[in-house]
């Protein structure tokens, strides 16, 4: 962290959530900094993460928040969930509670997210596969009826773990571009914000997911 | 003859038995034994049926009281629940539930006495007699056995043996006596069990009746007494609530005559709240890329505008705008493609609203102008006092007509006025520690602003003697009036900091600041020694009509000179000192510039602390290691022998004040830090490798720690061991210190002597707060060159949060300490 990405056209805030102990943290490290650390601590406090990735020709900065997905962590919920675009609830393929709590995630993020929220169901750990405790179609039927993407990933191997971030972002992307072609303003109010109204004549150039 | 329908003839009641045939042991008497037998079997079974009805009876009766009991358990519940509001219906409700209560009562003892009487009566006749019977026919049935016997064997002796026969004819006798007395026995007894079972079935049976006879007339008495009492109040009770809600059915039926005919079009109804200037659904448009609508509950309150969920009672609503007095309504710009929407513009950004219709965003667009407009007002009007409060005349207004929210003539001002504040520090007056009213962040400024102007000596401006002043010194904790202000800001913001009560927003460490100071106690110091005689003053004291440079030489010489804070000798010698440490200061940057060489953290300190102090002291420019006191670090630096004994001076005398200092700032004390202050203690510098900020961070003292950094101390300084008071807030877990130094803008990015950033060291110590407001400020610096930083709201958001979380804990703490020493005390 410290240095700063190059331009970009779009920033979103994607949010890490699920149990305690299902690889968020590496998720994160492994998609930002291409590290893995089988023997890393539970996160303390808020960890943040930024990386810039192209979608359809434009740079699209992540920046993915991470918490401890304990309860004794929820201080600031309601600044965690604010403007996050994008949730990857993440459970543990080998641990099957981690997998029923992912109702209780989705009911957090009713609560306190964005109602266009895209959400992810990532099933992590895909390398232990001799210890798999959630069938992977059973995951998939869970997804489709509650209308979250899936993808099984391995922040070990680095199986999917490219392809979930990208996939979520594409996703994203697709959303906030559809929704608001022509709608209004683009960059304005969405980011920091600024009293000066961009010229309607100026291309978007930035368009913030939070603020 | 009751049972003569189910086609069977009953036996009648068997016949007397004979005691003659009894003893001839006859076959009519075997048949009328065996009659009896028969007869009472019968009873038996039928006596048991009865006990089993009776038992299931006793069974259900419990059932039916407790499920009783309970009942009348939800009664007063019910009453208590439902009713409580309402006199009448309550006492109503209180009688018919005694009477339930009573109802319960004579039926349990009706059931638990009734049936078990009944039932033991019973079971004791069955047990008693008829277990008499069956034992003697028993013993009568051996006897016959025997008897048999004995007539056999004496049958079979033969004539050749007379001793055998007389022995048989004697055993005969003896056997046939027995057996005649059984016999006899078992008649008697079966006569006696006839002979009972009529008087005890009857009484048994009788039981039962009487009891209920009791039952019912116990009932009729209280039910009796019940009515005398209730003397048909509850009948009456019941009519009134009948009648009157035939009213409400009528009045409910032209209920639908509110609504109103354009929907949607202008406010409906009136804030129930007194200070609620206008409420209802708003959409906003929310900031991330998705920009959804959502619709949310808004307020305009003093001078915030407020919003929350419809759902949620739980939370308290979300500020939109603190200050509406630096904000600005405008309609939305045409490209927005929706209706009724306006803009918020804030200095900082903009916020998209919705109202949903033309005509009621043109209402809430001229009540957000109104209130800007009578803030505006208000902070500019010289007679804040003179009005009453008057918020129930806004209301009344607004009611009139939702165009007419607020009547733009009548004095706005007392908006922010006429709420009671409860403020023990108005009271308190001489106390040094004023207490900090609330430390919960969503108490508006406008509180503060009352707050402040209620500590001893602030109802007039502290140089001049105005009245009612709107101007602060922040960093000298005086209010002032316009005039003076003027006078204190041509000074130099390194001498008095000015701010306007009603127009700077001001926070919660600042507001503790003020609270804590206050004119009264201020001009204490800075007029301490203020010569007697009127004439010897130089220059003359002000008053309000003093013209400009009168106030100007005042003011001068009162916070600049700092002629009547000491005496005249001592002021005498600082002075000479001063010019001393001037020259040490000089020598020891030249010093130090060549041959440090160290990270931009250095270059950073070094702008920032163009302090004599510190510098003297300046760890890097020595062995790193080993700390170097003040002193020492003095002379080396000084290298010149004739200022030894004067500077050697110095030190000693500050080091005698520095106890002091380091106490005031422990215990929060900051009149004894202004003191110093006034008295030209140099508060910024390096004493036994610290700093007073360092010590004010490391015990917690928020007012302490603002008031150094407003008077000169720089957020970044350093202590013999590199850490800037980042690094012990982080230390010690104080996030509020944490959340107010980044608020000012601490860097926290340096590292101490072990090479470690405040971040690190929140990490070691696993405080989580503290870790997130490390990272979410290390996450706006990397956008930091972006125009309008995406994360500074963020920052904002998360710090305010947190800093809430805190001080609410930290108030809890506190209280149940106190409560805990109010005890132990009490013990």
């Amino acid at each position: 962290m410290g240095s700063r990405d190059d331009e970009y056209d779009y920033l979103f805030k994607v949010v890490l959530i699920g149990d305690s102990g299902v690889g968020k943290s590496n998720l994160l490290s492994r998609f930002t900094r291409n590290e893995f650390n089988l023997e890393s601590k539970s996160t303390i406090g808020v960890e943040f993460a930024t990386r810039s990735i192209s979608v359809e020709g434009k740079t699209v900065k992540a920046q993915i928040w991470d918490t401890a997905g304990q309860e004794r962590y929820r201080a600031i919920t309601s600044a965690y969930y604010r403007g996050a675009v994008g949730a990857l609830l993440v459970y543990d393929i080998a641990k099957h509670v981690t997998y029923e709590n992912v109702e209780r995630w989705l009911k957090e993020l009713r609560d306190h997210a964005d109602q266009n929220i895209v959400i992810m169901l990532v099933g992590n750990k895909s390398d232990l596969r001799h210890l798999r405790a959630v069938p992977t179609d059973e995951a998939k039927i869970y997804a489709e009826r509650n209308q979250l993407s899936f993808i099984e990933t391995s922040a070990l191997d680095s199986t999917n773990v490219e392809a979930a971030f990208t996939n979520i972002l594409t996703e994203i992307y697709k959303s906030v571009s559809n929704k608001h072609v022509g709608s209004d303003r683009q960059g304005y109010g969405g980011g920091g914000g600024t009293i000066i109204p961009a010229p309607p004549t100026e291309p978007p150039k930035k368009q913030c997911c939070n603020s | 003859m009751t049972v003569a329908n189910n086609g069977m003839a009953m036996p009648a009641s068997p016949p007397k038995i004979d005691c003659s045939e009894a003893i001839q042991d006859s076959p009519r008497f075997r048949a009328q034994v065996s009659q009896h037998t028969a007869y009472f079997n019968r009873l038996e079974n039928r006596l048991n049926e009865m006990l089993r009805h009776i038992s299931a009876m006793m069974e259900f009766s419990k059932n039916y009281v407790n499920t009783f009991y309970k009942l009348t358990v939800s009664v007063n519940q019910l009453c208590d629940e439902s009713f409580s509001g309402n006199p009448l219906a309550a006492n109503t409700f209180q009688g018919l539930s005694d009477a339930y209560g009573q109802t319960v009562n004579l039926f349990r003892t009706y059931y638990d006495h009734s049936n078990v009487v009944i039932y033991t009566k019973l079971s004791n006749f069955i047990k008693n007699e008829l277990t008499k019977v069956a034992e003697s026919r028993a013993h009568f049935e051996n006897m016959s056995q025997s008897m048999d016997e004995a007539l056999v064997k004496n049958a079979g002796i033969s004539r050749q043996k007379p001793a055998d026969a007389t022995e048989g004819r004697n055993a005969l006798t003896a056997v046939g006596t027995c057996f005649a007395h059984t016999t006899l026995d078992y008649v008697a007894n079966i006569n006696i069990a006839h002979a009972h079972k009529d008087h005890m079935i009857l009484d048994a049976l009788w039981t039962l009746v009487r009891e209920s006879s009791a039952f019912f007339s116990k009932g009729h008495a209280t039910f009796d007494e019940w009515t005398v009492a209730d003397n048909g109040a509850v009948a009456d009770t019941i009519q009134t609530f009948a009648a009157k809600s035939k009213l409400i059915e009528r009045k409910m039926q032209d209920v639908h005559s509110l609504v109103p005919k354009e929907m949607f079009q202008h406010p409906s109804g009136m804030p129930i709240e007194p200070d609620v200037m206008m409420e209802g659904y708003l959409y906003k448009r929310s900031s991330n890329a998705f920009k959804t609508w959502n619709r949310r509950w808004f307020q305009i309150k003093d001078k915030q505008l407020l919003y929350s969920h419809r759902s949620s009672d739980l939370e308290p609503p979300t500020v939109m705008e603190e200050n509406l007095r630096i904000c600005l309504v405008r309609p939305a710009p045409s490209n927005i493609d929706r209706i009724g929407c306006f803009e918020l513009v804030t200095p900082t950004r903009i916020h998209l609203l919705q109202a949903d219709s033309e005509s009621l965003c043109q209402d809430w667009m001229r009540a957000l102008q109104r209130t800007i407009l009578a803030l505006h007002e208000g902070g500019d009007s010289t007679d804040a006092d003179s009005s009453s409060p008057r918020n129930k005349t806004v209301s009344a207004s607004s009611n009139v007509s939702a165009s007419n929210a607020i009547s733009p003539t009548s004095n706005q001002l007392d908006i922010t006025k006429g709420r009671s504040v409860s403020d023990p520090a108005s009271t308190s007056g001489t106390s040094t520690n004023i207490p900090f009213v609330a430390s919960s962040t969503s108490q508006s400024s406008s509180t503060a602003f009352e707050q402040i102007r209620r500590v001893p000596g602030n109802e007039v401006c502290a140089d001049c003697g105005s009245p009612a002043p709107k101007w602060v010194s922040i960093n000298l904790g005086v209010i002032l009036c316009i005039e003076c202000s003027g006078a204190h800001r041509s000074l130099g913001v390194q001498v008095s900091k000015v701010r306007s009560l009603c127009m700077d927003s001001i926070d919660n460490e600042l507001r503790d600041v003020l609270l804590s100071l206050g004119n009264r106690q201020v001009n204490a110091i800075f007029l301490a020694h203020l010569p007697t005689s009127p004439d010897a003053v130089v220059p003359p004291p002000i008053n309000e009509k003093s013209a400009r440079p009168a106030r100007e030489a005042w003011i001068k010489a009162k916070y600049v000179e700092r002629r009547f804070a000491v005496s005249e000798d001592t002021r005498a010698r600082s002075s000479a000192n001063s010019r001393q440490e001037h020259l040490v200061h000089k020598t020891s940057i030249e010093g130090n510039a060549n041959g440090v060489n160290r990270s931009s953290s250095y270059a950073n300190v070094q702008d920032a602390d163009q302090h004599s102090g510190l510098l003297d002291a300046d760890p890097w420019s020595a062995d790193l290691s080993i700390p170097v006191s003040p002193a020492s670090k003095r002379l080396s630096a000084c290298g010149s022998d004739t200022n030894l004994e004067a500077i050697g001076n110095s030190v000693d005398a500050k080091t005698v004040d520095w106890e002091s200092i380091k106490e005031a700032c422990e215990s929060g004390d900051l009149l004894a830090l202004l003191r110093a202050h006034a008295q030209g203690f140099d508060l910024m510098a390096l004493h036994n490798g610290t700093t007073a900020l360092h010590i004010a961070t490391r015990s917690g003292q928020t007012a302490a720690v603002e008031f150094l950094l407003l008077n000169g101390a720089k957020i970044n300084m350093l202590d013999e061991k590199l850490n800037t008071p980042l690094h012990l807030a982080a230390r010690e877990g104080h996030t509020l210190q944490v959340c107010q130094l980044l608020k000012r803008g601490a860097d926290n990015n340096l590292a101490n002597v072990d090479s470690k950033t405040p971040l690190d060291i929140a990490m070691e110590c696993t405080h989580a707060d503290i870790v997130t407001l490390f990272r979410v400020t290390i996450m706006r610096n990397e956008f930091n060159a972006d125009f309008n930083n995406p994360m500074d709201e963020t920052v904002e958001v998360v710090i305010s949060d947190i800093a809430r979380r805190a001080a609410t804990e930290k108030e809890q703490k506190k209280t149940a300490s106190l409560k805990e020493t109010s005890e132990t005390s009490q013990i």
